[in-house]
This record gives C-alpha cells, structure tokens and sequence, in this order.
C-alpha cells in the first residue's frame, strides 16, 4: 500500500507572500521509485480552463521505498490566492512519485492577511459589455 | 453562478451508456478509414503487382480517342483505345490494354495526349505478366496513388482514439495536478491542426485558382484559330449533393497542318449547381457553326473558347479562408507563451508581474478607430459582395434562395451603417495618456495625465475610470468561450469643463484590497484605463488603455 504525505512546520497552511515556508515530506511505497518530487505551484479552479504553473521542484535524490526528507520553499511574492466571481487562485504542494500516479497533495493559502481576496461582481455593470455602458452607469 | 473545475484526469463522471456511444461512435468512425483502407489496398495490390512483370518490347498498331456515354448523365466521355502487339513465349501476342483499369476522362485533352504518346507505329516497352503472357500493360500502376493511404489515417486514428480512451480508467492516467502544467503537449496538436488547415488550403487554393489564374494569364500569348463545333451540351453529374452541371462543347481544329480535338470551354474543370447559366454559354456554340479558340502553341492538345477568368474562379477563392484560418493560427500557436514548465530548482515564469516597471508610461491614442473603419468596410464588401453574387448566381430567384437573400441583405444594411458609424468616429477627439509609475503597486497612487486632441469643442463630458475584470475563457480555438466579470470600477476623473477636457491630470489610490495583473493563458485579472467622451448625436470617444497593476508592498499589505 502506498502513501505519501505532506506536513508543513506546525500544520501551517495560510502564508504570507514572500516568506520561507518549511516541513517534511514522508512516503512509503511498495517499490523504491525512480524519481520522486516535491512541487510549490498554484492553479485555477473556476469557469475557465484550468491554468496551472509550477513555482518550484525539489528533487528528492537517491530516495528510498520508505523515507521522510525536510523541505524548504521560499514562498512568491505573486500572484496569491484570491477567490473571484470566475477564476479562484490556488496554491498547493504535491509529492509526486514516478510518473505522477502516486501523489499526495496540500492545498495552502498565500495571502498578505490571510485570506484570500473575495472579488464581487459589480451588480451595476453589465457583464461582457463595453466600457461605455459601465461609466452610465455610475 | 455556473462554477465548475476543469476535470483534466479522468472521465469517470461518463455513463456506461455515454460510453458505449462514444465506442460506438470511434469505431464507425475509424470503420471507414479501415473499410477505404480496404479498397485502395484492393486496387493497389493488384496494381503493384504490375511491377514485377517482365519489360518486353512491343509495337502500337491501333491508337485513338472514342466517345464513349454520349447523353449519360455518369461516366467519362472520352476514352483512349490502344491496341499493341508483342512477343512472349514465342508467339505475337495482341494487347488492347493500357492500364488494369481503363483509361477514360471527361477532358478530352488528356486522352489526346496519351493517343499522341502512344502513336501508331511506334516502339515501345510494355509489361508482360510472366505467369500469364496474354495479359500486359502498357503503363504500370502510379505509385503516386499510394498516397491515398494518407487519407483514411485521420479517420482511423481519430476513431481509434476515441474508442480507446472512454476506457481508460481514471486511475492509469497520473493523478498529479502539477504534471498538468507542461502546455507542450496543447501546442504541437494547434500546431498539427493548423498546419493542416493550411495545406489543405493551400492545395485547394492552388488547384482551384492559382492554377487556372496562370493558365488565364499565359493564354494571352496564345494564338486565335478557327475551329468547329462537333456538338454542345451542358452535361449533368450525379453527386451525394444533388445534380451539378458542366460546359461540354466539342470542337475541332488545325494547328501546325496537324488537326486536334478539345472539349474545354475555360480553365476551370469540374461541375457546379446552376443549368442556366451554363446552357446560356452553350447555346453560343451550336453544332456544325465555326468559333475561334486559342490553342497552346507548346502543346497542341491544349486549347479553350474563352481564355479569360470566369465567374467561377472568384468562388474558388473560397479556400483563402481555410489559408487564413491555417496561417494566422500558426502564426498564433507559435507566438503562444509555453506557459510555465516545471524546472527544477529554480522559480518559474510569474503570471503576475512584481519586477520594477518604467517612472512613467506614455499612451498613444490607439488605432483602434481605423481598424473597426477597416473592419467595417472588409465586412460590408465581403456581406454584400457575396449577396450580389450570390443573387446573379441564381436567377431566377425562386422563395428558397430569395428568403435567406432578405436576411442577409439585412446584415449587409446594417454593415453600411457601421461604415458609417466608424468613419464618423474618426473624427473624434483623440487622449493621449501619461501615467506615473508606469505599473502602480496595490495601495499606491496612481498619477494620470491627459490630453485630448482634435475638436474637443464637441464634447458634452469626459470620464476616465479604471476598471478591473476577470476574464475566463473556457474550452480551446474555434469553440473557446470567454466569460468576463468587472470587480472593479473606480473613477479617475469626471469633468464637463472645456480646459479640464482638453488637458488635466487625476490622482487615485488603488485599494489595497483588490488583485493585481494576474496573465495566464485562459484566466487573467486586467486592468483598464478607460477614456469616455460624450459627444451628442455623434459617436462618442471611447479608448481603452490596459496597465500592470503590481502586489501590494510588504508595508501596505500588512496595514490592511
């Protein structure tokens, strides 16, 4: 049985930009893998397609069917996480084993305060129209 | 609100009946690609076999052109009859074959030059069927057709795909959200994709009017001769689309002391729907009446009664569309930003700018009026060109042509008004914008500066606002959809006085709170600087400005 987890120093999951982060990586497989990676990246979740970009890879060498390694990321200044009315700006940090089947993963926060931004839809501003009927109505 | 996550690793919300169909659908699908496989492999086996029959020496004693199907609404008119003698085995052998399949076109021109090729008494080489010596042919199977294969390929991969993968289990796709974020994979199918537009295209384009426009033009140079109408006709094909129509007038002529045959009318082969008019052009050419045609003074069995573009050879500009369509998305494709690929070890690309920007960004009046003034005018020509063609195409008009006619000329009056429309707006008052820094943090200032120039007279009010908005686009090229949703709107200025219009400077101070510039391929946050000049009973003023908008400071971001 395979399991792999994630754990951040003192269970931290909301950061603020810019700051160093750190935590362990531990995993137990059925077969000492070929390669196995711990990944700071951010993805969209939402309306629209999902965009995904990779911060950071540490690469675990020489890893073991069973083993723990720390970990240490320095966190962007941006994009952080915000929640909109069509796109929400996610973090996470996954450990992916081999060729991606085996995979933990920690969703995580990047916000100066916090949270997230909540961005509202203008109720007065028709949506997919141009500029001209935004400023009428105001 | 529709909310949803983009499922990219598995399938498993599909129904067992959803997936029957989907197999169902793959398979008739790569089916036919299998069953047209099948054919041409049929005619190709045979053909090949022709390769390995033995070279024998022979003699043509018997060549010529027949009509073949005169008045028949299918097959083709002309055939080349050959007959040739050899020696196989010890004996004269008598052969009135030229391929295993019969050689037989409605261009009677093509049939001419084989019967030139293949003159009577002249020497050449045929191939004898070792195992059967009374079979031979004079020419062997084109290995060109070969390349036939290529067409069933798509279908049967595509098919095959399908079927395929509606089976694949979640679970042995891998189940890393990060693996997702490699694009290359997207970029080479838009590549293969309008790379495929663009051949196809292409080929069409060249085939249907490149080639005829250079006949067209070399034909200038080409002698007028006398020549005789044999018969006249507008012959009918049967299609999966109804019945089309070609020009077919035979005609005689001398060239050089030696008398030719022909049947082309222009340089345009094949058939397309309306009788009418084509019956008008045979009607010039009765039979037994003598005519003028311009004969290929480097090729005799080349000649046509009118050498001049037809009509048609606009609808063949048709497959511009799919060069453009093919071209510009390469172009596009290859211009895509490869979004951000994992590197190991080091940061990658941001979607959100944080390195430093310019003191100040000076904006230029955009273009943007005379490319919607051209626009206009392409699609107002392009509406209306296609409505008078399409009429003068099919007269009379009956009810079926004449309602969707009325539609479109519809559109085609609405395009006029926006010519209209656009060129007024070219003589609006144009702003030129400064703005300092040149990308605003979160929580800073914005400093805006403006100048208006042409006749700002006309002006009744003018706003400049920024705004912000989400922008998500859903699914990929023709079938993309992009949704957008305004978060922010805040005003720079608003003044109806003459001297503030013409030139005047604001100053505003973002919240903290809001997101900055956010630039991934389908989800973006952008910042606008609008510019809106009311203008009675004219086009108003209306330019947009897109700015960075950078993460707030460290300081500004922990006061919130």
């Amino acid at each position: 049985m395979n399991s792999l987890h994630i754990k951040t120093d003192g269970d931290q999951t909301t950061f603020s930009p810019g700051i160093e982060i750190s935590g362990t990586a531990t995993w137990q497989l059925d077969q000492s893998p070929a390669q196995i990676e711990l990944r700071l990246f951010w993805f969209t979740s939402g309306m629209g397609n999902e965009d995904i970009g990779i911060h950071q890879t540490i690469s675990f060498d020489h890893a073991s069917r069973q083993d723990s390694r720390p970990f240490r990321f320095q966190l962007p200044a941006a994009p952080c996480s915000f929640d909109g009315q069509l796109t929400t700006l996610n973090w996470a940090l996954e450990l992916v084993a081999g060729s991606g089947k085996e995979v933990a993963r920690l969703e995580i926060i990047i916000a100066p305060d916090g949270t997230p931004p909540k961005l509202e839809r203008l109720p007065h501003v028709k949506q997919k129209k141009s500029f001209f009927e935004l400023g009428s109505h105001r | 609100m529709f909310r949803a996550v983009i499922n990219y690793r598995g399938n498993s919300s599909t129904t067992f009946g959803g997936k029957i169909f989907a197999t169902l659908f793959g398979l008739v699908f790569a089916g036919f690609g299998v069953l047209f496989c099948v054919l041409i492999f049929r005619d190709a086996s045979a053909g090949l076999q022709t390769w390995r029959w033995t070279e024998t020496p022979c003699t043509i004693t018997a060549s010529d052109v027949i009509r073949q199907n005169i008045g028949k609404r299918d097959g083709d008119e002309f055939a080349f009859a050959v007959k040739y003698t050899y020696t196989a085995k010890g004996r004269e052998i008598v052969s009135q074959q030229y391929q295993l399949q019969p050689a037989s076109s409605d261009d009677y021109a093509r049939m001419a030059r084989l019967s030139e090729r293949y003159a009577v008494g002249a020497k050449t080489i045929c191939y004898v069927n070792s195992n059967s010596p009374d079979t031979a042919v004079l020419a062997r199977y084109n290995l060109w057709t070969l390349f036939l294969f290529l067409f069933p390929l798509p279908f049967m991969g595509f098919g095959a795909l399908v079927a395929y993968s509606v089976w694949q289990s979640p679970s042995s796709r891998p189940s890393s959200l990060s693996a997702q974020a490699v694009p290359a994979k997207n970029k080479s199918a838009g590549i293969v994709k309008c790379s495929f537009f663009l051949l196809i295209g292409g080929v069409a384009l060249y085939f249907l009017f490149l080639h005829p426009m250079s006949k067209v033009i070399v034909a200038r140079s080409w002698p007028a001769v006398p020549c005789n109408i044999i018969s006249n006709a507008v012959k009918s094909h049967s299609g999966s689309k109804g019945t089309t129509y070609s020009i077919n007038i035979f005609y005689s002529y001398d060239f050089n002391g030696h008398p030719h045959k022909s049947n082309a009318y222009d340089f345009m082969s094949g058939s397309s729907s309306g009788y009418a008019g084509k019956q008008a052009v045979v009607s010039q050419y009765p039979s037994g009446t003598k005519a003028i045609c311009y004969v290929n003074p480097n090729d005799p069995t080349e000649a046509v009664l009118m050498r001049g573009q037809s009509s048609m050879m606009w609808f063949a500009l048709i497959p511009l569309v799919f060069v453009a369509i093919g071209g510009g998305g390469l172009i596009a494709v290859l211009r895509q930003r490869s979004g951000n690929p994992a590197s190991a070890g080091s940061p990658a690309s941001s979607p959100t700018t944080t390195s430093p920007t310019p003191e100040t960004l000076v904006f230029k009046p955009s273009a943007a009026p005379w490319k919607m003034f051209i626009g206009a005018i392409f699609v107002c020509l392009l509406l209306n060109g296609l409505i008078v063609l399409f009429a003068f195409k099919w007269r009379p008009l009956d009810a079926f042509i004449l309602l969707p006619l009325i539609t479109f000329g519809c559109f085609g009056l609405i395009s006029y008004g926006s010519v209209i429309y656009y060129f007024l707006a070219l003589f609006d008052p144009r702003p030129h914008l400064t703005i300092q820094p040149g990308a605003v943090a979160l929580g800073d200032s914005l400093h805006v500066q403006w100048t208006l120039t042409g006749n700002v007279s006309r002006l009744k009010n003018l706003q400049l606002r920024l705004t912000g908005r989400e922008e998500a686009t859903k699914g990929h090229g023709k079938n993309a959809v992009t949704a957008t949703s305004y978060f922010a709107n805040l005003e720079i200025a608003n003044t109806a006085l003459q001297r503030e219009m013409q030139r005047g400077e604001a100053c505003l101070t973002l919240p903290v709170h809001l997101v900055p510039s956010f630039d991934a391929p389908s989800n973006k946050i952008i910042w606008t600087i609008y510019v809106l000049g009311e203008i009675p009973r004219w086009p108003d003023v209306k330019q947009e400005f897109p700015i960075t908008i950078l993460p707030a400071q460290p300081a500004a971001a922990q006061s919130i």
